[in-house]
């Protein structure tokens, strides 16, 4: 009688103790949700500290591609990015005056004055701002300074040209401000910028999903768009090939006015963008405008573009971002300027520490932001469906005038 | 301890055994329900979340650079009141994109880059599969609970968002809850403890000493603790039905109440835009969203102060933006169905307008008609239960108090006996199947349907093998001995399948247990059959399958309501625990003894193969046997053990449901079959009520595709029933009829019936056997035929049908009346 007890104990436990043993296993794997995070490998910070080159501080040449009102943008934003890595000095940064900042040159040489930075210096004599007839010149002049350790190239018109030096030229070029930088031949593709010292940042269908979500919230017809039609790069920033292939899916129109000067005279650029828009708005009775990066929007000529549009309640979308938008324009949706430029901060402090620019990541992962004024769309009489104002990031209730 | 003494202990044990287990239930359906309706509200904020961040996506937003996910995840804490402890955003292999989390009551944010590759563990992970298209929730570990919503865009599954809460916002309310009840079933327990106490003190000593009175008194008592167990377990039914909907309700109003709250603060958000309330473009379709996730709501209204509906969304219909003035409703406090939440003008504090959110009737009712349900099966079951337990003590009081001894085992242990290890043995019947197809994958080149059937088939073929091996063993050891091993293996086997996780494991644990089950179904009868005379021997057979039956029919049902509450595997371990008291019962109760032979007497050395195949040339024998019994246990094991729980689950039948069913099954077997063949056997020879219930089993088969699938009829508990019924009188019927129609047979007064009826009861096995393997390939038939195989189960219930159809045909042809009955003049051998 005993036996069989004793032999029924002794599986029981036999039993009990597999399980726990089991149990002790899957502990041991340290897998309980309390200590959810596991770290699998992480990019140290310490990879883009500050540093000088041998003692010396790393020298910056800059090309701009003419003028246009988004590089000075673009340039405060990559100086904010590179005081954030610790590179330059936040305060001087942000103490800057207004005209301390009203374009690249008068800006870096605050900068250098105030000695913003211990690791970089801006050479004056490896700065240029290109024309169409000058722009030759001036790449093969900031080419030829020998002792550059990177040149920042603004605009298609530098990232051609930096793209066109011969294959001995070996200073690495980080290209930025460019809209299309694969259609312009700067860069190969999106994977790949094809030259060993050239880096071009791509935003994949930035300009699309601008004209699809727009097409989605007004559902217009005929939309309208004014650029330089002498200057082929006006053409790519204006988006045009990505309106080009909404359009032959969505079947809506594009009414382009293309009158407007590539350069020259800015009273007369501004005075003949309004001509243009008059055109499309009371001939060509469009019934939505594209508002992109363009000679003759400034300032100075906002105010009367957002006039226009709202006498002739046509609904609006800003290219450039949510400072428009504040402004008067209707809708946006874009990237802030500051993860642009921690993007491309990042980028030239890794290749002034060596890596190959050809080697680096291309691609840009935008934060889109979505900006709507309410006023706006009061005065054209449009409602706005609770999807946008919910997805909003930005929400203006007033025209900032 | 004097008679009275010991009756009162009797009858305060079946009180509080039953009291214990009505608390039990009632509790683990409190605290199910309400775990439920609690989590459900973190699964409406998961919802809310998800269906902003894909609102966005809509509009360009990128999800691994999702401008603003910050604000939607602090706006998501704020409306979960702070219970919520962590937010997190993964991309599809758990890796972390954003999380926000208040852990040491700091708020932090943060945002992964791709360079920082942290990951979600696995348990707060889950993987999309098409179950996932609404929130899941899980326990993930010792207080921490998980909700899990999936981000998809233009069909493709972007990452999930996780939301993680602790337990103790249940348990803190569950345990207020559980004390409650607890407390007044305690309070009624010795209530009726009192009052029976009372009434026996009443009771007259003569008539104990008095046998003749035996009855008398017997009847008496069984009275008192019937009636007081039915009232007891009335009341408290009665009020834990109010408990619980009293509970229900304000679960259900604290989720209305956020489910509204999150409307309400989207709209107030737009109104301090300055947009007015008449103005929501668009609305109508976060609102269809909204009331198509959550099935406990109706509708969903904006209306303004005036009483105009200016957007509604009802469920199931396209909603179609409202002409201002087109519908117009009075404003009032609403009632238990309809619920008016005010909206005011965050910047002039002005009411402008209200939300109406409508219950869905049914939701209330349904959850309280379901406890309601299981209280009543709680009632029944205790009847058989109380009336066992009942019959074994009350014999047992008589025997000590008049000093009676027995050399014979009563008829009362035997019955006992076979209650407690067959209540035991049938608790997993309603989900075994469910369990195994969960389980269950493709292996060894079979299909899933299959290998779901292999373990109950491998259980069975255990069982069978032991008649093979008990034949050979019976004389070493007596029957405790076998007793004891059959419940070693049985406990064990489902001790093993409660740890497994694995089905190939399953199918080992299961044929250990197999050979448990064939133990402890043929030890009971050989103890029956050993210590009684053959004209006792029919009493003490039917006593013992009375005691099995009952057993069966309360376990069953049990079972259900426990693995519905308690979930799958604990109930394996109870199922373990019992059969191992059932062994108590047997080793307290049953004398050790092995078979003696008188002198010049031997066991037999038979040569089992000359008399088998004498048995299988008898047509009498031969033709029941293969085209009624085989077909029979085919259908018993295959459709009611396997594809009957799995049909009910897959019509939408909760467990407990299951439970109910397999029990009025078992009802209409004891009951209602003996019955009518008791009234019929005078006028109806055997064979043509084998043929009658042949036919009428068969056609209600087929009706399950005929009728239930190819008519398209919503099959609900009002056709089940009756046709459960049906199957259950055929079944009867058969089971009774066919033995005995078999053991007529002229080769079976050769051998001997004891020895024919364990040959026929062995190869009767290759139905059981067969049983679950042939229904996995049916289920799967519909897909190699090029059928529509959305509802396999009706055709496996209906391709059994054909089969047994098929088989009654032939033995309506071939088969004849024994003319040796009518020759001999011998009643038939009652089995």
């Amino acid at each position: 009688m005993y036996l069989k007890y004793r032999i029924m104990i002794v599986i029981l436990i036999g039993i009990f103790l597999s399980n726990s043993f089991q149990k002790n296993c899957e502990a041991a794997e340290d897998n309980s949700v309390s200590k959810t995070f596991k770290k699998i490998n992480t990019y140290s910070k310490e990879n883009l500290k500050p540093e000088l080159k041998k003692g010396k501080k790393y020298r910056i040449g800059i090309l701009e591609s003419g003028v246009w009102g988004g590089f000075i943008l673009y340039f405060k934003a990559w100086a904010k990015g590179l005081t954030a890595f610790g590179w330059g000095n936040k305060e001087i940064l942000e103490g800057l005056t207004k005209e301390e900042q009203a374009d690249i040159k008068i800006m870096i040489n605050a900068l250098n004055k105030k000695k913003w930075s211990e690791y970089i210096e801006f050479s004056e004599d490896a700065y240029r701002k290109m024309t169409l007839e000058t722009r030759k010149n001036d790449t093969d002049a900031v080419a030829k300074i020998s002792n550059l350790d990177i040149i920042i190239g603004l605009g298609t018109w530098a990232g051609q040209d930096l793209r066109a030096l011969p294959e001995s030229f070996k200073t690495p070029c980080l290209i930025s401000a460019v809209s299309m930088p694969i259609e312009s031949k700067i860069i190969d593709s999106v994977n790949d910028s094809g030259r060993d010292n050239i880096f071009g940042r791509v935003e994949p269908d930035r300009f699309k999903n601008q004209i699809q979500l727009f097409h989605d919230v007004i559902g217009f017809k005929r939309l309208g768009v004014v650029y330089s039609g002498i200057d082929p790069t006006a053409y790519q920033y204006a988006a045009i090939p990505d309106i080009e292939a909404v359009k032959q899916k969505r079947g809506f129109e594009l009414i382009a006015a293309t009158s407007v000067p590539p350069s020259g005279d800015i009273e007369k650029i501004n005075q003949k963008f309004i001509e243009n828009l008059k055109k499309l708005v009371e001939i060509d009775n469009i019934d939505a405008f594209y508002l992109t990066l363009q000679n003759g929007i400034n300032q100075n000529t906002l105010p009367k573009i957002i006039e226009i549009f709202n006498k002739y309640k046509i609904p609006t979308f800003a290219m450039g971002g949510p400072d428009y938008v504040k402004k008067g324009i209707l809708l946006s949706v874009a990237t802030n300027w500051d993860p642009i430029g921690v993007f491309e901060a990042q980028n030239t402090i890794k290749i002034l520490k060596g890596n190959k620019p050809r080697d680096l990541n291309l691609i840009f992962e935008a934060e889109p932001r979505i900006a709507i004024n309410l006023e706006t769309a009061k005065i054209i009489g449009y409602d706005p469906p609770v999807d946008i104002l919910g997805a909003s990031d930005e929400i203006y209730t007033n025209i900032e005038r | 301890m004097s008679f009275k003494f010991r009756i009162v202990l009797i009858t305060t044990v079946i009180i509080v055994f039953t009291g214990v287990f009505s608390l039990v239930l009632s509790i683990s359906s409190f605290e199910k329900t309400y775990r439920k309706s609690v989590v459900s509200q973190f699964e409406i904020l998961s919802q809310d979340l998800v269906d902003k961040i894909q609102a966005g996506l809509k509009k360009y937003k990128t999800y691994d650079h999702y401008s603003g996910i910050k604000q939607l995840f602090l706006a998501t804490f704020k409306r979960s009141n702070s219970t919520i402890d962590s937010i997190v955003a993964t991309d599809t292999e758990g890796k972390i994109l954003y999380l926000c989390s208040t852990y040491d009551e700091l708020m932090t944010y943060k945002e992964y880059n791709k360079d920082d590759n942290y990951f979600l563990d696995k348990k707060a992970f889950k993987t999309f599969s098409d179950k996932i298209s609404f929130p899941s929730s899980h326990l993930a570990e010792k207080g921490i609970y998980i909700v899990n919503s999936t981000i998809m865009h233009e069909n493709k599954w972007l990452g999930n968002v996780v939301i993680f809460f602790s337990e103790s916002i249940i348990k803190d309310r569950v345990i207020v809850l559980i004390k409650d009840v607890s407390l007044f079933l305690i309070i009624l327990t010795v209530a009726s403890v009192l009052v029976i106490l009372v009434l026996f003190m009443f009771m007259k000593k003569e008539d104990l000493e008095e046998k003749s009175y035996d009855k008398k008194v017997r009847r008496k008592i069984l009275i008192v603790i019937i009636t007081t167990l039915i009232l007891c377990l009335s009341i408290f039914s009665y009020f834990s039905i109010f408990f619980f909907q009293k509970n229900n309700l304000n679960a259900i109003m604290d989720k209305t109440d956020l489910f509204a709250s999150l409307l309400k603060q989207d709209i107030e958000t737009i109104l301090n835009k300055g947009l007015p309330i008449d103005k929501l473009i668009k609305i109508e379709v976060a609102m269809d969203n909204m009331i198509n996730k959550t099935p406990e709501y109706e509708n969903l209204s904006i209306i303004d102060i005036d009483g105009n509906v200016l957007y509604l969304s009802e469920r199931g219909k396209i909603t179609q933006p409202l002409k201002k003035g087109s519908l117009r409703i009075n404003i009032s406090k609403g009632d238990l169905y309809n619920h008016y939440f005010e909206i005011y003008h965050p910047k002039t504090a002005k009411l402008v307008g209200y939300i109406k959110v409508g219950i869905t009737e049914n939701f209330i009712s349904e959850k309280t008609i379901q406890i309601l349900i299981d209280n009543i099966t709680m009632i029944v079951i205790a009847m058989p239960i109380s009336f066992e337990l009942f019959v074994f003590f009350i014999n047992k009081a008589f025997q000590i108090v008049r000093g009676t001894v027995s050399t014979k085992i009563p008829y009362s242990i035997i019955r006992t006996l076979g209650f407690i290890s067959f209540f035991g043995i049938s608790l997993f019947g309603s989900f075994l199947p469910i369990y195994l197809k969960d389980l269950s994958s493709e292996i060894f080149g079979l299909s899933k349907d299959i290998v779901a059937g292999l373990p109950i088939s491998i259980y069975m073929l255990a069982s069978g093998l032991v008649y093979i091996i008990m034949g050979r063993l019976r004389d070493r050891f007596d029957h405790k001995t076998f007793f004891f091993w059959g419940c070693l293996f049985f406990s064990i086997g489902f001790l093993l399948v409660g740890l497994s996780n694995n089905i190939v494991y399953d199918m080992i644990f299961l044929f250990i247990a197999g050979l448990g089950f064939g133990i402890l179904f043929l030890t009971p009868q050989g103890l029956v059959i050993d210590n009684t005379s053959p004209t006792e021997r029919t009493i003490g057979l039917s006593n013992l399958f009375a005691g099995i039956y009952s057993g069966i029919m309360c376990g069953s049902a049990m079972g259900g309501m426990l693995a519905e509450r308690l979930g799958f595997r604990i109930v394996f371990f109870i199922v373990s625990g019992v059969t191992m008291l059932s062994y108590l019962f047997a080793h307290f109760n049953i004398p050790s003894a092995k078979k003696t032979y008188k002198a010049g007497e031997s066991p037999q050395k038979d040569d089992q193969t000359v008399k088998i195949s004498q048995l299988l040339k008898d047509k009498i024998f031969i033709l029941p046997l293969m085209l009624q019994s085989i077909p029979y246990q085919l259908i018993y094991v295959g459709f009611i053990s396997f594809l009957m729980p799995l049909y009910f689950k897959f019509l939408g039948f909760k467990e407990s449901d299951i439970g109910r069913m397999i029990m009025l099954h078992s009802l209409v077997i004891i009951f209602i079959g003996p019955a009518i063949i008791k009234y019929t056997s005078n006028y109806i020879s055997k064979r043509v009520l084998i043929i009658i219930s042949g036919f009428l089993g068969s056609i209600m088969l087929i009706c399950a595709y005929l009728v239930f699938y190819m008519l398209n009829i919503n099959v609900t508990i009002f056709y089940i029933i009756p046709w459960l019924i049906l199957i259950a009188i055929s079944n009867s019927i058969s089971s009774s009829v066919i033995v005995s129609y078999a053991m007529e047979a002229f080769s079976v007064e050769k051998i001997g019936s004891a020895k024919s009826i364990s040959y026929y009861r062995m190869i009767e096995r290759l139905g059981n056997i067969s049983g679950p393997i042939l229904c996995g390939f049916l289920l799967g038939a519909p897909r190699l035929l090029g059928l529509d195989d959305t509802n396999g189960y009706s055709f496996a219930i209906g391709s059994l049908g054909v089969i047994f159809f098929i088989t009654t045909v032939v033995f309506t042809i071939f088969s004849k009346n024994p003319n040796k009955v009518e020759a001999h003049g011998r009643a038939p051998l009652q089995v």
